[in-house]
């Protein structure tokens, strides 16, 4: 009985060995492509990479878009390459969150974005929901910071920003009145700079004398507020804006007759700013956690490489994109293999490629402070600033 | 090997193979076939609509900067004011063009006019824009790289023209030119980009991908073309695999890039793929089915063969008879051969069998064991005498290993045949020995088949038997050959013609010859006197033996040595003389010893009356110093005759001196021993030899610096060096060298044997050597006899050797004389060698002042003259003092005295009662009495056995006043503590 039993099961394995041969050579045959899609690693990409403002969000997917391409060429991560889906938030609230689902429901490990602090609390609540990683580079608004959740803010607090821009335009330059420019399409951003900043020049007995609001996603309105500038006798403006929006105001704030200082903010630190404003953008003031004269060996690589791709200079933003996808990777590598809570990889210290930054179990950025200033059309280091 | 299979697996996997392979070669080879062909298409079409899309656009531009190049023509001709200009661009219908806007820079960069008009415009400053830049330098004419326009906000591109006044700069808004895209669409999944010079995407149907800016740079399609090389392309993006390719629009650098993803392509070869699996899959099926039930007939025919082969492996070949009919002729053939192939076989093994029989019969007839072995050493074939003698059935030894068997071991044993015939491919032989002592000749002789060496045939026979008496044989004979060759004995073996056919050791090591020397030589030649072997020969020939005889043999250096021989005829097994075989005994150093024995017993006869003249002597010295001394110590006496009576005391006291040296050589004089360094002695004999010893005599000390102790006395050790040397010092009058030496050597039993008295061991060697008269033989025997001189009268007593002779023997050591005549002599004296520490120094001699007492003593002895001289000396010095004149009358006095004795001086020889008998008697009456014995054999008495029985103390004759007086206060002194 025995026997039979065993000669029974040996034709079934004979039969299962040939049937399973047979499956195996109709999958090759048709539809190989099921066992290679196992191995990519999918991340998603969130930013307003069109419109009038998309220059920084351009930049910024062109600095992610570079580290995982450069992953991919030395092998991915743990052996898998990595796919990045690119989406365009449109700098619209509704839109971010249809697309950061969209994302979530594609099953990317995490999200990469947004650009601006309004779209990513936005998305925040999609995050949230799905428990899905969303990381972004270059959002600084303090709603986003000190909060226990799924958003992590690769960019160092505004607050840490405002504290330091407000310290050097009353302390250093003696500046009493200052004059505001600001965009609400970056609502969250724009207007919780403006407060901090106003809190901290307040403390150190400074004077914000005016505030004008503009919506950058409306030009025929942003050209009709620019074409008729009241500074109130203010000695100082500070704008913040986007890089063309700055720029264009810059270059009108230049003909008025408080010749004031300019300051303006990280967002506006690219060569959009540069291109577009002209001469008028000489002499104006940053305060920012990007060196543009960093010489560390991995910058300067970055710095070339980055050049040759796209035929342009990198900026806070292509680089804080780029950094992004690095942590990223140490924390798929932490993780085994298991992306699902990918957020516990996250805090721990960074050799980033200026400087070493921390992200601490909130997972907020804090990084280097230096006081910029443009000089014959270049960006330039003045110093390293403290609070 | 594989797995074993059906021959139905077989025949349907090669039907399988047969039907499937050309199937398969033509599946893939169409599938080559239309890929190549798609390919072919694809890359025409697309480098077609890629080629169109850069034509469209060149003319595009073209038409652009020829509108500009008018304005610039109006601008710098002049026809237009200055003050005009803003009305003169503002009337251009930009509608009509591509241009969003139409502006004129200042040198500055700044805008001075635009179209459409907006005052707030008026002065943006284009600066730092690459072309503005590039094209004030150049003077001519540039399209820019994309931007925001800061008037739209739009991702715009700008043509700029140098003029006069100013650089003319035409904006175009990107979507404008992806609107002229959508014309080209065609298939479906084909795409259309334009790419600027870097790579970025700056028209295209979807206008989204324009905003977005995208650098497709490192898209090889793009990269290639950057460099110049335009084709068609295959690449992935993400996951998808692409097909492209890209045209140059000269005018501008850009590029116009056509993609499509392969599997849209490749669609229709997909399609073809699908199809054809499916036609594989039903034909597979179809094949099955078809090779299962074509080859029913031949399984059939196989089975049945099969069947009949079975029958004829069980040898039923009758049932082979009976065969099925098939329609196929050759199958029946086939079936007919193997009918008429089974009877032959049939009859080919019954003859086999009965040959078969045979061999096996006389395979276990030998009695020899019988293996056959493979070449590993197993065993494949044994015999039954094999398998009874090693006690295995034939059965249990078939597959064990040769050595398992025989030797019960794991592996070959040394010297195998069987490993050694494998080596050489030839026949080896070897005895072996079993564990139970029986032996084994086994020969192997190599199978080879094939010229390959395949295993060996392996015959042993037992040799226990004839092992056993050839060993038996070996033994006696090595023994013999070691009684024959270790004989003390001088052992030859002669033939009958009276050569030398065999000699032991001890005969070359006697008569200093070679085995070689002597061998085949006659033996005569060894006889010192002829007639003496004459004699010899004739008692042979008489009596055919011969006992114990002394003859007397010539040694090779020419000594004629006395020995005893013993001779006796040797025959073989038939009675036939072969020749003799002679002992012969060396009896020199039995001589020798006969001489040595002789000499100790005249020396111990000599000794014995020494010692008794002695004795007498001492009694009469004793009184005659005594009355000396006493009449000495009367002051008138000493007065009238003292230098006469002083004279009788020296006289007294010369002849003590003698008869001490007379009691030295008979051995009777008590010396006391401890352990000294004969060396330390020599260097003290040396300092007053180096004042006394004539200049012409040189003295020589060698000393062994590691030299062993002796238990001696040192006076008369040195006594010995100083009675050597003057003997030396007189064979030497006309000078020569004197040496001391002394050396540790140890005796063997062989050395010991030369000399009478002594024992083997270590001993310290004292030498006095000298090179003058020496000593004539005939003298050699009386040198040691008292009183023997060759000195002139009054020069010597002739008691020095004497004296030497007796120290030495009473030290247990002996005396080796060597010496020539005019050459010297050298007495080489052997101190036995002692290593014990801690023997009780010499006391040294009190001095003490005649003491006195009253007490009351009794001398006992039977020499009246000594007791009168005691009796005196100890009443003048105020004791009470009684004679006795025998034990007897002792014990008697004893008995009878009312006085009690303080003191016994008893004489130790007497008559009768002697010292100790006496002792003991009054000891039993009076257990506290003290008792001194006087004695002049102070060696011969046990002290042990005085002392036990209660002596007190003992004082050797003769004595002195001093003495006397001494030994009785000290004994009465003793006594009372």
């Amino acid at each position: 009985m025995a026997f039979i039993c065993v000669r029974n099961r040996m034709k079934m394995s004979k039969y299962i060995k040939i049937n399973a041969m047979l499956g195996i050579f109709l999958s090759f045959l048709l539809s190989p492509k099921l066992i290679y899609a196992q191995s990519w690693i999918k991340l998603g990409f969130v930013a307003g990479i069109t419109g009038m403002a998309s220059d920084m969000d351009v930049n910024m997917r062109d600095g992610v878009l570079y580290a995982v391409e450069k992953i991919n060429k030395f092998g991915g991560i743990a052996g898998r390459n990595v796919q990045l889906i690119i989406k365009d938030d449109k700098r619209n609230r509704d839109v971010a969150k249809k697309v950061d689902l969209e994302l979530v429901n594609d099953h990317v490990v995490a999200i990469i974005g947004h650009s601006t602090s309004s779209m990513t609390i936005a998305g925040k609540s999609v995050a949230d929901s799905s428990g899905k990683l969303l990381i972004s580079p270059t959002a600084a608004s303090e709603d986003l910071f000190g909060k226990k959740d799924f958003v992590v803010c690769v960019n160092a607090s505004l607050r840490e920003e405002t504290a330091r821009l407000a310290k050097v335009a009353r302390l250093k330059l003696h500046i009493r009145k200052m004059a505001c420019f600001y965009d609400t399409s970056n609502r969250s951003y724009t207007e919780n700079y403006l407060t901090w900043f106003a809190t901290f020049f307040n403390k150190y007995g400074g004077e914000i004398v005016k505030k004008v609001a503009f919506n950058s996603q409306k030009m025929d309105e942003f050209w009709k507020i620019v074409s008729d500038l009241h500074l109130k006798g203010a000695k100082g403006v500070l704008i913040v804006a986007a890089p063309l929006h700055s720029a264009i105001l810059v270059q009108k704030i230049r003909n008025c007759k408080e010749n004031p200082e300019i300051f303006c903010v990280s967002w506006s630190l690219t060569s959009t700013f540069l291109k577009q404003g002209g001469k008028a953008i000489d002499k104006v003031w940053f305060c920012s956690d990007f060196n543009p004269e960093c010489k560390k060996d991995t910058y300067i690589e970055f710095s070339r490489g980055y050049k040759e791709r796209y035929g342009k200079e990198p900026d806070l933003m292509s680089l804080l994109g780029y950094e992004t996808v690095l942590i990223l990777r140490e924390a798929i590598e932490k993780s085994n293999g298991n992306t699902d809570n990918l957020i516990k990889y996250i805090p721990g210290e960074y050799d980033g490629l200026q400087s070493r930054f921390t992200i601490d179990e909130y997972g907020d950025a804090h990084r280097n402070w230096y006081l910029l200033r443009v000089k014959n059309g270049k960006f330039v280091t003045l110093m390293s600033i403290d609070n | 090997m594989g797995k074993e299979k059906s021959l139905r697996f077989f025949v349907t996997f090669w039907f399988l193979m047969a039907s499937l392979i050309p199937i398969l070669i033509l599946g893939a080879v169409s599938h080559c076939f239309i890929k190549w062909q798609l390919e072919k298409n694809i890359d025409k079409q697309t480098r077609i609509l890629a080629r169109l899309v850069a034509q469209d656009l060149s003319r595009l531009f073209s038409t652009q900067q020829q509108l500009l190049a008018i304005v610039k023509n109006d601008l710098e001709s002049g026809v237009i004011p200055a003050e005009k200009f803003q009305q003169y661009i503002s009337s251009f219908r930009l509608d009509k063009t591509v241009f969003e806007s139409l502006l004129l820079l200042d040198s500055s960069g700044q805008v001075k006019f635009i179209s459409p008009y907006r005052k707030e415009f008026l002065g943006i400053d284009f600066c730092n824009y690459d072309f503005f830049k590039k094209v004030m330098k150049t003077r001519g004419s540039l399209w820019s790289d994309t931007f925001v326009s800061p008037f739209s906000g739009k991702t715009s591109i700008a043509l700029g023209v140098w003029s006069k006044p100013g650089v003319i700069v035409g904006i175009i808004d990107l979507e404008k030119l992806s609107g002229r895209m959508s014309k080209f669409e065609s298939a479906k999944g084909v795409n259309i980009i334009v790419t600027d010079s870097r790579g970025i995407i700056i028209a295209a149907p979807d206008k989204n991908i324009v905003a977005q800016r995208m650098s497709v740079k490192n898209l090889p399609v793009i990269s290639e073309a950057l460099k110049g090389n335009y084709g068609t392309f295959r690449y992935s993006m993400g996951r998808i695999e692409y097909i492209g390719c890209a045209e140059n629009i000269p005018e501008i650098g850009w590029l116009s890039v056509v993609t499509q993803p392969e599997d849209i392509a490749f669609a229709s070869l997909h399609s073809f793929n699908i199809f054809f699996s499916i036609f594989l899959g039903g034909t597979l099926l179809v094949i099955i089915v078809v090779s299962l039930i074509a080859p029913r007939n031949l399984l059939r025919l196989l089975r049945d063969l099969k069947h009949q082969i079975s029958n004829i492996a069980s040898g039923k070949y009758e049932k082979t008879e009976k065969l099925m009919k098939f329609k196929v002729r050759e199958f029946n053939e086939l079936l007919n051969d193997v009918r008429h192939m089974s009877l032959a076989i049939r009859d080919r093994e019954r003859s086999i069998e009965e040959a078969k029989r045979d061999w096996e019969m006389t395979f276990d007839s030998v009695p020899d064991l019988i293996f056959l072995l493979k070449e590993n050493g197993e065993i494949f074939r044994a015999n039954k005498a094999s398998a009874d003698y090693l006690g295995y059935r034939v059965e249990e030894l078939i597959g064990k290993k040769c050595y398992e068997v025989v030797h019960n071991t794991t592996e070959y044993p040394a010297s195998c045949p069987h490993v050694r015939s494998r080596q050489s491919g030839k026949l080896e032989v070897e005895e072996v020995r079993l564990d139970d002592g029986r032996y084994l000749f086994v020969s192997c002789s190599p199978i080879i088949k094939d010229g390959k060496f395949v295993g060996t045939v392996h015959v042993a026979r037992d040799i226990t038997e004839k092992k056993k008496l050839e060993n038996e044989i070996i033994r006696s004979k090595n023994l013999l050959e070691n009684l024959f060759e270790n004989s003390a004995e001088v052992i030859a073996v002669v033939d009958r013609q009276g050569r030398f056919m065999k000699i032991n050791r001890r005969t070359e090591e006697i008569f200093g010859y070679s085995r070689d020397e002597l061998i085949g030589k006659k033996f005569d030649k060894l006889y010192a006197d002829k007639n003496e072997l004459n004699e010899l020969v004739e008692m042979l020939r008489k009596d055919g033996v011969v006992h114990e005889k002394e003859v007397h043999m010539i040694l090779k250096n020419g000594e004629v040595v006395p020995m005893e021989m013993s001779v006796s005829l040797l025959y073989d097994n038939n009675g036939q003389l072969l020749g003799s075989v002679a002992h012969a005994k060396d009896l020199r150093e039995k001589k020798s010893l006969e001489a040595q024995l002789l000499q100790a017993q005249k020396m111990e006869a000599i000794g014995i009356l020494a010692g008794g003249i002695a004795h007498d002597f001492n009694n009469l010295l004793t009184t005659i110093k005594g009355y000396s001394q006493i009449l000495l110590m009367d002051e008138q006496i000493r007065a009238l005759e003292g230098e006469a009576l002083q004279e009788i005391e020296r006289s007294a006291s010369r002849a003590g001196e003698l008869v001490s040296h007379l009691l030295t050589f008979s051995r009777k004089v008590e010396h006391t021993s401890k352990l000294i360094n004969i060396n330390d002695i020599v260097e003290n004999v040396k300092k007053l030899l180096d004042r006394s010893l004539p200049k012409n005599i040189e003295l020589e000390i060698n000393l062994d610096s590691d030299l062993a102790t002796i238990k001696s006395d040192l006076v008369q050790v040195e006594q010995i060096i100083l009675n050597l040397v003057i003997n030396a010092k007189d064979a030497m009058p006309e000078g020569g060298r004197l040496e001391i030496r002394t050396e540790n050597v140890t005796l063997t039993e062989e050395e010991a044997k030369r000399f009478v008295d002594a024992q083997p061991g270590k001993h310290v060697l004292l030498s006095v050597i000298d090179t003058g008269s020496g000593i004539p033989e005939e003298m050699l025997t009386k040198i040691f006899d008292p009183f023997f001189t060759t000195k002139e009268v009054g020069k010597g007593t002739g008691l020095g050797l004497s004296i030497v002779y007796g120290i030495v023997k009473s030290h247990k050591g002996f005396i080796d004389v060597e010496t020539e005549l005019g050459k010297g002599t050298r007495f080489n004296i052997y101190f036995p060698a002692e290593y014990e520490t801690g023997i009780d120094s010499l006391s040294t001699k009190e001095n003490i002042k005649l003491p006195s007492g009253k007490e009351r003593i009794m001398i006992i002895d039977d020499e009246e003259s000594v007791a009168r001289v005691g009796v005196q000396i100890l009443s003048k010095f105020g004791y009470d003092v009684t004679w006795a004149p025998s034990g007897e009358e002792a014990v008697r006095l004893f008995q009878e005295s009312d006085e009690k004795f303080d003191l016994i001086i008893l004489d130790y020889m007497m008559p009768k009662m002697d010292g100790l008998a006496c002792m003991r008697k009054i000891k039993s009456m009076d257990g506290n009495v003290k008792i001194l014995f006087a004695t002049g054999f102070v060696s011969d008495i046990p002290f042990e056995e005085l002392y036990n029985h209660g002596a007190t103390g003992v004082i050797q004759k003769p004595f002195d006043v001093n003495d006397l007086l001494t030994a009785v206060r000290r004994a009465l002194d003793e006594a009372n503590k």
